[in-house]
C-alpha cells in the first residue's frame, strides 16, 4: 500500500500524499499504443526511413543517376544487392534514393490536404446553415470524381511534373480530411465543456482553435498516417503513367514504369520498387491502424 | 416466517482489466427471505450492482469473474449450476429490472413479442395464451390501452410506461425474487411514485421477495423491510429498516443520514462525509472507510474490523462496538 | 426590499421541428412558454420540475447561451435580451454557469489550471503571476490544493470535479451564478459538501443563484425562494417556506407529496398523478396541468390561467385562486 496515501484535514478535505505522477493524454496514449507490435514495428520502420530519406545521398555504395553501360541489367549480386536496370545504375541506391522522394511526395501533398480539409472541417462544422452546405457541395463534387482520374485530370491542366502530383494528390485529400473533421467537430460543439466555454465568453475562434480542434486531432492523426500510404501509391501510379517523376529521376514508381519492357527477363528492375512500396504503404497502415486503437476514445478500458 | 431466499456469502467479484485487477466486489454476506424487500444502499463504485450482476450470472460479457464465495438460491448453489439450469431460472424463478428502461427494451420488437418471449420460453405456452398472459401482465401494470400497446414498438412509450413494461416482463413468469437495481433512477418523481406504488401492490399481492438496489434513502425507507449499507464492495452495516434509520451504528450510514437534505427539515447546514468514494485500485489499507471517518483509531488504519451482530438482527462492520463485544465476553 | 439584480418577463423559447418528408411542415417545441420571475442580490431562487418542463432552458436563456424567442430579461435595469455578441461577452463576467454534469463540462484536454484560468485568459483581467495567483486562491476557496493545478481533469473524482467547475465560475467575480443541476450527477455524501460550499460561498461572495433542480429537498435546503414549473410555465412561485408549508397549486401538493422521505415510520398519503407529462411540442389547450389535474374544471380546459398573487408574495397560476 502507498503508505495511507489519503489524510483528512481539519477542515475537511482530503490530500493524497503521495505525489503520484500526472497522468497526461501523452503518457495514456503511449501506454496503449506500446501494446500494438505490429503498430510499433511498422512505427519502427517508417523511422528508418526517415533517416535513410536523410543521409541516403550519403550511404549510396553506387551514383543513382550516373548510368554504367558494363554492368547492363544484373541480377542481385553481392557487389548490385537488388541488381542494376537497363543502364547499369544501381537499383539498391536507386531505392534509397528514391525513399526520399517519396516520402516527401506523400508528407507534403497530405499536410497541404490535412491542413486545407481540417480548416474548412472546423469551420464548416462549427458554423453551419450555408456555410457547411457550401462546403460541404464543393466537397461532394470532388468526391464524385475518383481519386485517381480526378489527379490526372488536374495535372492535364497544370502539366506533368512531381510539384503538380503533389498538388493533385493534396487536392483530393482535402475532402475527405473535411468530412472527418466535420463530423467530430459536430460531435465536440455539442459537449458540455463547449458550452461551458461559450457561457465564459470566449470568442469562436478560441473555441475553435482551443477546444474543438484538439479533440479533433486524433482523428486527424490516424487518417493523417493512413492518407500517407495511399498518397505514395497514388504518386507512384501517376510516376508509372509517366505523368509524375521523369526520368532519370529514381523516383519508385517510375522506376517501376522503367522496368516493364524487361519483366521476363530482368524481373528484379521492377520487383525491388515494387517492394519499397508494398512495404512502406503497408507500414503507414499498420501504424494508422495502431494510432487509431490507442487513440480512439472508444476504446478506453473500462 | 425466517426461510431464507437468497444467501450470499463472502461473494467476491473481481475485474480483469489491463491495468490489473479490481476487487469490485470484495466479501460480501447477505441474505433475503421468502417475500421481504432488501434494500441495497451505497454509493456508485460500493459494488452494489455487481453483487447483483453475480447473483444473475450475468458477467459473462464484461471482464468480471467471480473468484470465491457462494450464492444460494432455493436450496441451490447458483454458481455452480450448469449455463443451461441457469437460464431456466433466469427470468423465471429470478427476474430482473434495470435502471434504464430505455435502453432494456429492444427497439425493433414490439412489446407484446418481448413480453411473450419470457412466457413462451419458461411457461412454455403457445403464442396465443402467451399473448393472453401479456395483455393481463400489462393491466396488471397499470397500462392503459392493453390490447394496443402489445402490438406497439418500445419508442412510442414514455420513461415510466417502460419502466411499467420492464416491470410487467419480470413479474410474468411469477419469480421469486426480483432484482431492481435503481429501478426509479431515470424517472421524474411523479412518476417514481407511481412506480414505487405499484412495485409495493405486486409485492404485497403475490409475495415477491425484492433486492432493491438504490442511492436513493427515500426509496428505501419507503420500499424496504431491511437494509444493506454497503461501502468500497463490503457490507458495513445490515439491520431492519427502522434501526438502520433511527439507531445506525456505522459511521458511515450515519454520515449519510446526515448529509441528505429532508423535506421540511430546515436543516441549516448539512453535516457531509469529508473526501471522496475511494476507488478500486487505490483502496487504503485497514477499514476502507478509515480516511473519512471522525471516528477513526489507529487499528481502523491497520486492520479491517468484521461484520459482526451487535443486536437480534443487526450486523456492522467497525472496530468502535467490536470493543464493547470484546469487553463483554 | 434588496435590489433586483435579473428580472425576466414573459420569456418563451420555441424550437422549431421539421416534419413532413421535405421540412416543409413546420412545428414547435415550445420548452419554454411565458416565464417571467426576478432574481435579487444575493438571494438563491430554486426552479424546480420534472424532465422537460423547460427548467434547464430557462437557466440558459438567461445566461443568454439561447436567445429567447420571445420576452425580455433585464440585467441590473438594463435589457440584455437583443445583446450583440461582443457586449455579450462583457456581460458574461457577471453571469457564470454551473453544469450538471462535472465530467462532461470540463475539457479533458486542458488542465485543471488552464481550465480555471481560461475566464481571465478570455478576458484579459490578469495574466502571468497574478494570474497564476488568482488560480491557486480559487482553488483554494473552493477547497482544493494549488498543486492540483498541474493535473487533468479525469484525475478528480466528480466532487471534485464539480469544485473545478465552480472555481471557473467564479473566477470573474460574478454576481449571478446559474447552477443547472449541480449536484444530481454526485453521489449523496458528496452531494452535501457541494451544497455547503456553494452556500459558503453565497455567504462570502454576495453571489445571487439560480438554482436549478429536480429534487425538491435539495431545491428546500439551498433556495430563498421558490418556483415550480410545469410544461414550460411557472406553475407557482414563493418564499420557500409558504411554498412548502402551504402549496397552493395541485401540481406542486403532488410533486411534494410524491416525494419519498427518508423516515420509515411516516407512511405519508401520496397524491399519485395520473399518466405521463404531454409532450412540450403539443401541449394540452387550457391549462396543461388540467389532464392529470383532480380539480380540473371547466374553464381549465379552455383558459390558461395567469400567474397570479394569490396571498402576500405568493403566486399561483391556477383557477382555484383567480
Amino acid at each position: 500500500m502507498a503508505n495511507n496515501s489519503v489524510v483528512v484535514q481539519p477542515d475537511g478535505r482530503v490530500v493524497p500524499q503521495d505525489a503520484e505522477k500526472a497522468r497526461t493524454p501523452f503518457s495514456e496514449f503511449w501506454r496503449k499504443f506500446k501494446k500494438q507490435r505490429l503498430a510499433v514495428v511498422a512505427g519502427c520502420f517508417i523511422i528508418l526511413l526517415f533517416i535513410i530519406s536523410l543521409i541516403g545521398p550519403y550511404i549510396t555504395p553506387y551514383s543513382a543517376i550516373e548510368p554504367d553501360y558494363d554492368n547492363i541489367l544484373s541480377p542481385p549480386t553481392l557487389k548490385h544487392l537488388a541488381g542494376t536496370d537497363a543502364y547499369g545504375r544501381d537499383i539498391f541506391s536507386r531505392i534509397i534514393e528514391g525513399t526520399r522522394i517519396s516520402l516527401f511526395v506523400g508528407l507534403t501533398s497530405v499536410l497541404v490536404g490535412a491542413i486545407g480539409g481540417t480548416f474548412l472541417g472546423l469551420i464548416s462544422g462549427f458554423y453551419g446553415k450555408w456555410v457547411d452546405s457550401v462546403i460541404m457541395r464543393f466537397c461532394d463534387v470532388l468526391f464524385a470524381f475518383p481519386g485517381i482520374l480526378l489527379a490526372i485530370g488536374i495535372i492535364a491542366i497544370l502539366g506533368p511534373g512531381l510539384e503538380n502530383v503533389i498538388i493533385a494528390v493534396a487536392i483530393f485529400s482535402i475532402p475527405i480530411f473535411a468530412r472527418i473533421v466535420r463530423s467530430s467537430t459536430l460531435s465536440l460543439k455539442a459537449t458540455m465543456y463547449v458550452e461551458a466555454a461559450r457561457s465564459i465568453g470566449a470568442s469562436p475562434r478560441r473555441i475553435i482553435f482551443k477546444h474543438i480542434f484538439p479533440g479533433t486531432l486524433s482523428s486527424i492523426i490516424v487518417y493523417f498516417t493512413m492518407r500517407i500510404g495511399t498518397s505514395i501509391l497514388t504518386a507512384a501510379s501517376l510516376s508509372f503513367l509517366g505523368l509524375g517523376a521523369q526520368p532519370p529521376s529514381p523516383e519508385w514508381g517510375a522506376m517501376l514504369s522503367s522496368g516493364r519492357d524487361f519483366l521476363n527477363t530482368a524481373p528484379h528492375v521492377t520487383f525491388f520498387p515494387g517492394f519499397a512500396i508494398f512495404l512502406t504503404v503497408l507500414a503507414f497502415n499498420l501504424l494508422g491502424d495502431g494510432l487509431r486503437d490507442a487513440l480512439d476514445p472508444k476504446m478506453k478500458d473500462e | 416466517m425466517d426461510n431464507k431466499l437468497l444467501e450470499i456469502e463472502n461473494l467476491k467479484t473481481y475485474f480483469f482489466t489491463d491495468s490489473g485487477r479490481v476487487p469490485a466486489v470484495n466479501g460480501v454476506d447477505l441474505f433475503i427471505r421468502e417475500g421481504e424487500t432488501l434494500g441495497i444502499v451505497g454509493e456508485s463504485g460500493c459494488g452494489k450492482s455487481v453483487t447483483s450482476l453475480s447473483v444473475m450470472r450475468l458477467l459473462a460479457h464484461t471482464p468480471g469473474r467471480v473468484v470465491d464465495g457462494s450464492i444460494r438460491f432455493a436450496g441451490m448453489d447458483l454458481l455452480s449450476l450448469p449455463e443451461s439450469k441457469m437460464r431456466e431460472i433466469r427470468g423465471n424463478e429470478i427476474a430482473m429490472i434495470f435502471q434504464e428502461p430505455m435502453t432494456s427494451l429492444n427497439p425493433v420488437y414490439k412489446i407484446g413479442d418481448q413480453i411473450g418471449e419470457a412466457v413462451r420460453l419458461h411457461l412454455k405456452y403457445d403464442k396465443k395464451k402467451a399473448r393472453e398472459r401479456v395483455i393481463q401482465m400489462l393491466k396488471l401494470v397499470g397500462i392503459p390501452r392493453a390490447e394496443e400497446i402489445v402490438d406497439e414498438y418500445p419508442h412510442q412509450l414514455s420513461g415510466g410506461m417502460r419502466q411499467r413494461i420492464m416491470i410487467a416482463m419480470a413479474m410474468s413468469c411469477e419469480p421469486k425474487l426480483l432484482i431492481a437495481d435503481e429501478p426509479t433512477t431515470a424517472l421524474d418523481v411523479t412518476i417514481q411514485a407511481q412506480i414505487l406504488d405499484l412495485m409495493r401492490k405486486l409485492k404485497e399481492e403475490r409475495g415477491t421477495a425484492i433486492m432493491l438496489i438504490t442511492h436513493d434513502l427515500g426509496v428505501v425507507a419507503e420500499m424496504c423491510d431491511r437494509v444493506v449499507v454497503m461501502y468500497a464492495g463490503k457490507v458495513v452495516e445490515e439491520a431492519d429498516v427502522f434501526d438502520i434509520f433511527e439507531n445506525p451504528k456505522h459511521p458511515y450510514t450515519q454520515g449519510l443520514l446526515h448529509s441528505i437534505p429532508k423535506l421540511r427539515r430546515k436543516t441549516e447546514r448539512l453535516q457531509s462525509i469529508p473526501g471522496n468514494v475511494p476507488t478500486p485500485g487505490n483502496m487504503p489499507s485497514g477499514c476502507k472507510f478509515a480516511p473519512r471517518c471522525s471516528h477513526a483509531m489507529d487499528v481502523c488504519r491497520e486492520q479491517e474490523p468484521d461484520l459482526l451482530q451487535i443486536a437480534s438482527g443487526h450486523r456492522c462492520r467497525c472496530f468502535l462496538y467490536q470493543n464493547d463485544l470484546a469487553k463483554e465476553a | 426590499m434588496a435590489e433586483q439584480l435579473i428580472e425576466a418577463k414573459n420569456l418563451k423559447k420555441y424550437f422549431p421541428v421539421n416534419k413532413g418528408l421535405f421540412g416543409r411542415k413546420k412545428s414547435y417545441v415550445r420548452a419554454v412558454d411565458g416565464v417571467s420571475f426576478s432574481i435579487f442580490k444575493g438571494e438563491t431562487l430554486g426552479l424546480v420540475g420534472e424532465s422537460g418542463c423547460g427548467k434547464s432552458t430557462t437557466g440558459r436563456i438567461i445566461m443568454r447561451l439561447l436567445a429567447p424567442t420571445e420576452g425580455e430579461i433585464r440585467f441590473n435595469g438594463k435589457d440584455i435580451s437583443r445583446l450583440p455578441d461582443h457586449q455579450l461577452r462583457e456581460l458574461r463576467k457577471e453571469l457564470q454557469m454551473v453544469f450538471q454534469d462535472p465530467y462532461a463540462s470540463l475539457n479533458p484536454r486542458m488542465t485543471v489550471g488552464e481550465i480555471i484560468a481560461e475566464p481571465l485568459v478570455v478576458h484579459r483581467t490578469a495574466t502571468g503571476k497574478e494570474r497564476d495567483k488568482r488560480v491557486q486562491e480559487l482553488l483554494e476557496l473552493v477547497g482544493l490544493s494549488s498543486y492540483h493545478a498541474n493535473r487533468y481533469a479525469h484525475e478528480f473524482s466528480g466532487g471534485q470535479r464539480q469544485r473545478i467547475g465552480i472555481a471557473r465560475a467564479l473566477a470573474l467575480h460574478p454576481k449571478l451564478i446559474v447552477a443547472d443541476e449541480p449536484v444530481s450527477a454526485l453521489d449523496v455524501s458528496i452531494q452535501s459538501q457541494v451544497l455547503n460550499l456553494m452556500q459558503d460561498l453565497q455567504k462570502e461572495l454576495g453571489l445571487a443563484y439560480l438554482f436549478i433542480s429536480h429534487d425538491l429537498s435539495v431545491v428546500e435546503h439551498i433556495s430563498d425562494r421558490v418556483g415550480v414549473m410545469y410544461l414550460g410555465r411557472i406553475v407557482e412561485i414563493a418564499e420557500k417556506d409558504d411554498l412548502y408549508d402551504k402549496p397552493l397549486h395541485p401540481y406542486t401538493q403532488a410533486l411534494l407529496s410524491a416525494v419519498p422521505v427518508a423516515d420509515p415510520r411516516i407512511r405519508k398519503e401520496r397524491i399519485i398523478l395520473e399518466g405521463d407529462i404531454p409532450s412540450p411540442s403539443n401541449p394540452p389547450q387550457g391549462c396543461s396541468f388540467h389532464p392529470r389535474c383532480k380539480s380540473c374544471m371547466d374553464i381549465c380546459k379552455t383558459t390558461v390561467p395567469e400567474l397570479k398573487e394569490s396571498e402576500p408574495g405568493h403566486f399561483t397560476a391556477c383557477h382555484l385562486y383567480g
